[in-house]
């Protein structure tokens, strides 16, 4: 087991030298930009309000960031929860079956590649309010790479894992949950990714078309009136808020696919 | 051999794209014998083994496993594949328990659990139920299926080359391990296939040795290995009919890798140079 401890310190090396050399590269990005905007001032100071600026301009609209986080995450989470959990459910379904695939192959091309900003402006026309249209946006985003994911999964299972499965008789749910969904999620994780990466920006996209708070409501909103230090705070708040959730879902992939590099 | 045959091959020929891999292979199996298959890559062995586990279809004859048709996979046949008889995901454990779920549904949780330890360590692996198998050596995954295989109780064994990627000195303490167990069973031995490219492998594990021939798959000799048991790998290099036999099967293979070498020239030959 020496590899093993060895593979473990290498491991606490690289992730010490990642967390050093990031840092590093953003204290320079951000004294850099305070360089350029408080102390020489050859940026133009109101669309690039230093930092000294920006940073009491969040603190003071804390409160208003922090219920536009907890707005849009009313918005976010049970659409993206949907879009997965329709995406591989589907994805599941049809993947079993070949010859509904086969059928429904066509309409998925067809369909997978209209960009969801463009239903915006239909969506808010049809649904009744402003939430279930983004949410209806936001879900579309996620469900079809997560669709397309899976099913690309379901075809890249091991013959050997079939086979296993076959020898033992694993049907239904069992056949499902203990070989097929496992086999598939270094796809499905894949697909999650993007979706994952899509849903930020619907997200935004869509609070800046119609809501009445949110984080991309809140940067619309100041930048209407020409408040480029709420705006950059609000940006900067919101790229916290992404990489947080980032982080989460690479923990969850970990550990979901942790098996994938023990092979 | 006075026992009605428990696996029975009739008149089975397997093609497949339009190319015949097995014709007219008729074989019988007795219950607790140890049947190896030997023969050159390409002669279908994997894929006998593969019809008699229900995994492949017969393109004509039938198999028989006691008296009846195989229509498909069954738990009354545990398969040990060359590296792949566990899922990669689950602990070996696990894998275990899940086999047993399917094989054994009488049993309680608890029971189950228990069954899988047991037969880990009876396969020398007590404190690796909890690691994923991509985790262990090539020589202990494969040693783990065959825990499964022996957990599941079923009472034929189908092996397609389970050793074929192990070194040598792993590879003697597979087989010897496989026959310990193999004998402790009694009165109540498996029924084991075991296919194989070894002759050695064949000899000191099985009672009988069919040896395949090749374009298509047929059985060119069946041949009954008569060593005593218990066997033991020391006394039988020394054995002069272990050599006799091994210097038999070692012809009957290079005679089908000739046959095999003279096909393929005279079908490069008849499509003209």
């Amino acid at each position: 087991m020496n590899n093993r401890e060895f593979e473990q310190k290498k491991a606490k090396r690289d992730r010490r030298t990642a967390a050093i050399g990031a840092t590093a590269v953003f204290a320079v990005l951000t004294a850099l930009y305070a360089v350029l905007t408080d102390l020489t001032h050859v940026l133009d100071p109101v669309l690039f309000p230093g930092l000294g600026v920006i940073l009491p301009e969040m603190a003071r609209s804390s409160g208003e960031l922090l219920k536009g986080f907890l707005y849009s995450m009313r918005l976010l989470i049970p659409s993206l929860a949907a879009g997965i959990l329709a995406g591989v459910a589907c994805g599941l379904a049809v993947g079993m079956h070949p010859k509904v695939k086969l059928v429904l192959m066509p309409l998925f091309r067809a369909l997978n590649p209209v960009p969801p900003t463009m239903l915006i402006p239909y969506a808010i026309a049809v649904l009744p309010s402003f939430w279930l249209s983004s949410a209806v946006i936001i879900f579309l985003g996620v469900f079809w790479p997560v669709l397309m994911s899976t099913l690309h999964g379901v075809v890249m299972l091991e013959p050997r894992w079939i086979d296993n499965a076959r020898c033992l008789q694993l049907t239904g749910r069992k056949l499902v949950f203990k070989v097929i969904l496992p086999g598939a999620m270094p796809q499905i994780f894949a697909g999650i990714g993007s979706g994952l990466i899509f849903s930020f920006i619907l997200l935004t996209v869509a609070e800046m078309f119609g809501a009445k708070a949110g984080m991309g409501f809140y940067v619309q909103y100041y930048a209407d009136f020409a408040e480029y230090g709420k705006v950059l705070g609000g940006i900067l708040f919101l790229s916290v808020v992404v990489i947080l959730l980032m982080t989460i879902f690479d923990r969850i992939q970990r550990r979901v696919l942790y098996w994938t590099n023990k092979r | 051999m006075n026992k009605p045959p428990l696996i029975e091959l009739r008149d089975l020929s397997f093609s497949h794209a339009g190319e015949q891999t097995l014709a007219h292979i008729d074989l019988s199996v007795a219950a607790s014998e140890f049947i190896a298959v030997i023969g050159p890559s390409g002669c279908g062995k994997s894929t006998l083994l593969r019809l008699v586990g229900g995994l492949l279809m017969p393109s004509s004859g039938e198999v028989l496993v006691g008296g009846k048709n195989v229509t498909g996979p069954g738990l009354d046949r545990a398969m040990v594949f060359q590296d792949y008889s566990l899922f990669p995901w689950s602990s070996c454990a696990d894998n275990i328990v899940l086999a047993l779920e399917q094989a054994r549904p009488e049993l309680t949780r608890a029971e189950r659990r228990q069954i899988a330890d047991d037969y880990l360590t009876m396969v020398g692996l007590a404190n690796a139920g909890r690691k994923l198998p991509g985790e262990l050596s090539g020589g202990m995954r494969q040693r783990a299926a065959i825990a499964r295989a022996l957990a599941m109780n079923s009472p034929i064994l189908l092996m397609d080359e389970p050793f074929g990627a192990l070194d040598a000195i792993t590879r003697a303490k597979q087989q010897d391990m496989l026959l310990e167990i193999w004998q402790a069973g009694g009165s109540l031995k498996k029924t084991v296939i075991f296919v194989t490219h070894d002759v050695d492998e064949a000899l000191i594990l099985a009672g009988r040795v069919i040896v395949l021939g090749v374009c298509p798959g047929h059985v060119a000799a069946d041949i009954p290995v008569d060593l005593p048991r218990p066997r033991s790998r020391a006394t039988l290099m020394a054995d002069g009919r272990f050599r006799e036999l091994r210097e038999r099967l070692m012809q009957e293979l290079n005679d089908a890798v000739e046959r095999q070498l003279a096909a393929s020239q005279e079908q490069q030959g008849g499509s003209g140079i």
